[in-house]
């Protein structure tokens, strides 16, 4: 994950400011792929708000045409079954954009490279 | 054992630079990212399609079929089995994506920006050999210009003394010549007043009498003699050219006088 700052220590006002410049320097030179990654994750939200919104609606519809209970005895846990493995197969493509392996990298150059075969935190 | 702390400072730039590679190397495979989140889509599409487009579909087509009492428990489960059975199915696909695309696509991602940590790494340390060369290039020319400097404050020092030498040396010189010129005009005023005198004796030519009164009185007293010069003085001086002569003759009207 990215890198606590709070461990660390308190820089001087000098070294924020390049701290800062360092940083801003990146986000001007690397702005495309900072624009595209955030773009990905947009569009998987938008796809679990569209699942809701249509997919799902119209499957509790075509469930309530077949049942004649109420859907919460009947087809309420097939229906938490579909959005369980929606989310889950969600999780997937955020998986592929999260880059656990870099930031487990950065956490290891921020532990003197200890502990790195043993990290497995993810974002 | 134990690891070597990185400094604070340097810490920070291994995290700068490693963030930067891991960028530029993302910026590179993005195709290759895109093509796999589509896939990955593709797969949510078709299960939701499955379920919604082929299976609700055929069940609610086949519901007028089925008796009314066995139907719900029945068909429910039937359908909680099939949709397992696909997300079995749709397993597959995922773990050849996962395990294979997936992992590969990470592991080049990792491997591009470790290997342009390594360039970074040996770019700077090719950058920091030559400013070495060129530091160590400075010194000698800073060692050979230090050694050109004392040889040339040597050198003015040297100068500066054979200057100063030689103004003395002038100096002298010039008094010297000064002297000599000096010498040389008194001989001509000496020559000029004996031949005035000896003028003056011949009766040729009336020479200041006082001045050779003075001039006998002092020659009288240097030899103890009472003797005068019985003439009575002139108002025309002589004058000397030369300074020597001019004292000489300051010297006896002080004297005199």
């Amino acid at each position: 994950m990215i890198p606590d700052q709070d461990s660390f220590p308190v820089p001087n006002p000098e070294e924020i400011a390049n701290i800062s410049a360092q940083y801003l320097d990146l986000v001007k030179n690397h702005a495309n792929e900072i624009s595209w990654l955030l773009e990905q994750h947009a569009n998987l939200r938008s796809e679990y708000v569209t699942f809701f919104k249509k997919d799902l609606k119209e499957i509790e519809v075509a469930l309530q045409g077949i049942t004649s209970d109420s859907p919460e005895k009947s087809s309420r846990p097939l229906v938490e079954k579909i959005v369980g493995d929606f989310r889950r197969d969600l999780e997937r493509s955020y998986d592929l954009l999260n880059f656990t392996f870099f930031w487990n990298l950065v956490k290891a150059i921020e532990n003197n490279g200890d502990n790195y075969d043993q990290e497995s935190d993810s974002p | 054992m134990t690891r070597k702390a990185i400094p604070l400072k340097q810490k920070r730039l291994l995290l700068h630079q490693m963030i930067q590679g891991f960028f530029s190397c993302l910026g590179e495979n993005q195709e290759s990212i895109l093509f796999l989140l589509q896939k990955l889509k593709d797969l949510r599409k078709e299960n939701v399609h499955r379920i919604k487009g082929d299976l609700l579909v055929w069940l609610c087509d086949n519901k007028k079929n089925l008796p009314e009492s066995q139907f719900q428990e029945k068909w429910i489960s039937f359908l909680d089995r099939l949709i397992s059975n696909l997300s079995l199915e749709q397993q597959k696909s995922y773990s050849f994506l996962e395990q294979g695309l997936i992992k590969n696509i990470l592991d080049k991602i990792a491997k591009d920006c470790l290997t342009k940590k390594i360039e970074m790494v040996s770019n700077l340390s090719t950058e920091l050999e030559k400013e070495s060369c060129q530091k160590k290039d400075l010194q000698s020319e800073l060692e050979i210009t230090k050694e050109a400097l004392i040889k040339t404050t040597e050198e003015c020092q040297s100068l500066k003394d054979e200057n100063t030498r030689l103004q003395a040396e002038n100096q002298r010189l010039s008094a010297n010549l000064y002297s000599q010129e000096d010498m040389q005009q008194a001989v001509n005023d000496y020559e000029t007043m004996i031949r005035e005198i000896r003028e003056e004796l011949e009766g040729k030519k009336n020479y200041d009498l006082w001045r050779l009164k003075v001039f006998y009185n002092k020659i009288a007293s240097i030899t103890n003699s009472k003797w005068e010069y019985p003439g009575v003085p002139k108002s025309d001086m002589f004058q000397p050219r030369s300074e020597s002569v001019q004292k000489f003759l300051d010297s006896l009207g002080s004297n005199f006088s």
